[in-house]
């Protein structure tokens, strides 16, 4: 479904050096040249249909720079990334024109940020917020629209009485939930989540990965998983992969980087584990 | 009968890079072969490497050597000690069950959804994966009223049950149990024992590491023992 291939992010002028002087082996994803920020290097993976790619990390080694990127959040340097429902994979979705990454970011993918306030627009009602989405996707009739939003909404469990309240007087595991609906409201083949259950208590983050793993299931999407949580991701994907300062140090099947990890980060990781 | 599982020379090698590069060795040179239907038994002390053998096979664990030469039914031979993360994740969804020492699931999912889970990834109605599903708790002794309840709440016996029943419910081709017996009572133990017998007559091939020898003599064709990471003996029933 997605294919990346060495894909870059780097922050700053950078130099010739900033990809052989910075990563793990240096530990820092400063470049000692010239002080580029390098965010992502040589990411290279795969997500089939169907499947939950977990990412995990620290803070600061990249995770979410990535899923941006793939968002068009942020414009990577280099590299590749190819949708199998865009153009039949043939076509490099960093490279296209700005119109293009709309109409794939509209059509054929959902994202769910750490805080609700950078995927909702907390003073629009919650039905709203979610038609905004089905606009971007083109649909055009008002009815037809409240329809799905009260779909939506049932299926994330948030009371469709509220579809017409703000975002703003909801709490933050029903922030989180609405943000989910309105990332899944054109049926997108792939869905990036960014930490959606950091900082809920334990009691809601249980029901909304619960929620997302039967959407997940029912619906077939690939996901990707940020977390630097661990527990979220043995819960929720097939296969992990582990970045420290803008790489990936490791890759494997998550309960093989959790109970057999191979590379000395993944097991300071592992063993740092309450 | 037909093999449907052959391993070779398989030994398991641990390097913690957080103890100063410390060795530490799960299993060495181990090999058996397992037909279809057929159940082979692993004893031995504890740290003797069992359940490196059997995560080997399963690939939590890495193997770092040797051969798993799995016939599978859908993709024909696969060397599980070197296949792709997404071939074992395919064989795992659709041939190959594990029961671990302790359930670990998602919490607030009901007992039965736990249960269904593997039928509905199979692409199974869920009215009917549920229904399934409550036949299998129901026989191993979970009353009604605990199905919609988290298993997470409930008792060691209980959880170990409801472990059981996810796992034989999708009808495995080869499946992996870890002391899926230990904590369970004497009737629980039997009607474990009924369940797989049913299932190694229809064809499954099972590997099972069991304290309880005498539990193990019920259902084993061959049994190997285990000590310090090497494979002692092959024996017959």
């Amino acid at each position: 479904m997605l294919t990346v291939n060495n894909l870059a992010k780097i922050y700053g002028s950078s130099c010739s050096h900033c990809l052989e002087l910075t990563g793990p082996a240096h530990k820092s994803n400063v470049c000692p040249r010239c002080g580029s920020v390098v965010a992502c290097a040589n990411i290279s993976f795969q997500v089939d249909k169907g499947e939950i790619f977990g990412l995990v990390g620290e803070s600061g080694s990249g995770k979410s720079t990535l899923v941006r990127c793939l968002y068009f959040d942020e414009e990577a340097t280099g590299g590749e990334a190819r949708l199998a429902p865009y153009q039949d994979g043939r076509v490099n979705m960093l490279a296209v024109s700005a119109q293009q990454k709309r109409f794939i970011r509209n059509h054929l993918m959902g994202m769910v940020y750490q805080y609700p306030h950078l995927g909702l627009k907390m003073y629009f009602s919650c039905g709203g917020n979610i038609a905004e989405k089905l606009l971007d996707a083109g649909f055009r009739h008002v009815g037809r629209m409240r329809e799905r939003a009260a779909e939506l909404l049932q299926r994330t469990e948030v009371p469709p009485g509220r579809m017409d309240d703000l975002p703003a007087t909801f709490s933050g595991g029903m922030q989180q939930r609405v943000q989910i609906a309105k990332a899944l409201a054109n049926s997108p083949p792939l869905l990036l989540l960014d930490e959606v259950t950091t900082g809920l208590d334990v009691s809601v983050q249980a029901r909304v990965l619960d929620l997302i793993r039967s959407l997940q299931q029912e619906m077939q999407l690939a996901v990707v998983v940020v977390s630097h949580d661990l527990g979220v991701i043995r819960l929720l994907s097939g296969r992990t992969a582990v970045m420290k300062n803008g790489q990936m140090v490791e890759v494997g099947l998550t309960d093989q980087i959790l109970e057999d990890p191979q590379q000395p980060y993944t097991q300071l990781l592992v063993s740092s584990q309450l | 009968m037909a093999k449907i599982l052959n391993v070779v020379n398989l030994s398991k090698i641990f390097t913690i890079h957080i103890l100063g590069g410390k060795v530490i060795t799960g299993c060495r040179e181990v090999g058996f072969s397992l037909g279809a239907g057929e159940f082979l038994g692993i004893t031995g002390p504890s740290g003797s490497g069992k359940t490196s053998v059997l995560k080997c096979v399963y690939r939590t664990y890495l193997p770092s050597g040797g051969e798993i030469n799995y016939i599978s039914a859908a993709r024909g031979a696969v060397d599980l000690a070197k296949a792709t993360d997404q071939e074992v994740l395919y064989l795992r969804s659709g041939e190959i069950g594990y029961v671990s020492q302790f359930l670990r699931v998602i919490p607030r999912v009901a007992a039965l959804d736990v249960v269904a889970e593997g039928l509905l990834r199979r692409g199974r109605e869920l009215a009917e994966a549920r229904a399934l599903a409550g036949e299998y708790l129901a026989r191993l002794g979970i009353p009604g009223d605990l199905w919609d309840a988290y298993p997470a709440t409930f008792s060691g016996g209980e959880q170990q049950r409801v472990n059981i029943a996810r796992a034989l419910i999708t009808r495995p081709r080869l499946l992996l149990l870890d002391e899926p017996t230990a904590s369970l009572d004497s009737r629980a133990k039997m009607t474990v024992v009924e369940m797989l017998w049913e299932l190694k007559a229809a064809g499954t091939a099972m590997i099972g590491i069991f304290h309880d020898l005498e539990t193990m003599r019920k259902l084993v064709d061959h049994t190997i023992a285990m000590n310090g990471g090497r494979c002692l003996s092959l024996t017959g029933r």
